[in-house]
């Protein structure tokens, strides 16, 4: 009964109701990886046809001149594109083997293959913070330039 | 007596290593629903403060007439605001429930933690479905 206290006093147990919810949102989180990669996909697509419209139609009105200016943020455009997808990719492989991994551990009853799953959730949350934290950096960085140059 | 002590060998106990996980999933959670929410507020205090003079400078550029345009731009900036909001709000909600387990050692808070991650998820699927239509619409309806 004391070795019960001392093991309930330190450790937290799977119970039926947590592995439940567990697997729940490990199941959810598997369909969003798999619509967010899709997502990424058709965009990056919509990308491409987008600009080919856009070509053709600025050829179409006789404006090559203005379409080989504009060249420079096409290819800055496509910098962002091609890193978004690559964001995409690894989003997708974290959240989807953390879905694949806590499913199989609750399973199976594995404690291992559920910590690692959680690990992988860890490291996807993680990289969104870093994300956010550098997206955050650049936005400081341009107000501290349009204050500067405002301020002359 | 000599069940307790059989169930407490069998049952599977969260390992220092998981416990790790999981908090670090509550930080980083609870980072970036704070950053959002924030975020979401700036949003809101740029529109009320210069709300006026944006939608001015928009409705130069437009052929809309300028009521009809702030009314649209307001509309599209609420929605905007409110689906961030409920993103977040879950994320927050997911992160403090999570915290709240791994400190009293509760597995049915814990429980609750991974109920509001599953509410989080479901949401972000609905946001991808969305973000899909669009880009499918984009390609087809240039």
């Amino acid at each position: 009964m004391e070795y019960q206290n001392e093991h309930s006093l330190f450790d937290i147990q799977y119970d039926d109701n947590l592995k439940q919810q567990m697997k729940g949102a490990a199941n959810v989180a598997a369909i969003a990886a798999i619509l967010s990669l899709v997502g990424s996909v058709v965009s990056f697509i919509s990308f491409f046809v987008t600009r080919s419209r856009q070509e053709a139609m600025l050829r179409n009105m006789g404006m090559e001149g203005f379409s080989s200016q504009n060249a420079a943020s096409t290819g800055s455009n496509l910098v962002s594109a091609v890193i978004s997808l690559v964001l995409a990719i690894f989003m997708f492989y974290f959240l989807s083997q953390y879905a694949r991994l806590t499913k199989a551990g609750v399973d199976n009853n594995d404690t291992m293959q559920i910590g690692d799953g959680l690990a992988k959730l860890a490291t996807y949350f993680k990289i969104i913070g870093v994300l956010l934290i550098i997206v955050m950096v650049f936005f400081f960085l341009a107000i501290l330039i349009v204050a500067t140059i405002g301020g002359r | 007596m000599e069940q307790e002590q059989n169930s407490s060998l069998f049952d599977m106990n969260i390992d220092a290593g998981a416990q790790s996980s999981i908090n670090s999933v509550s930080k980083w959670t609870r980072f970036i629903s704070i950053t959002g929410f924030v975020g979401l507020g700036l949003i809101l205090l740029v529109f009320a403060l210069a709300g006026q003079a944006i939608f001015k400078q928009i409705s130069l550029l437009s052929e809309l007439g300028s009521s009809s345009l702030a009314g649209v731009i307001l509309i599209i900036v609420i929605v905007m605001v409110l689906v961030l909001g409920v993103w977040v709000f879950l994320m927050f909600k997911a992160s403090t429930q999570l915290k709240k387990g791994l400190d009293s050692k509760n597995s049915t808070e814990l429980a609750e933690g991974f109920r509001a991650l599953r509410s989080f998820f479901i949401f972000s699927t609905v946001m991808s479905v969305l973000s899909l239509l669009y880009a499918i619409s984009t390609i087809l309806n240039f």
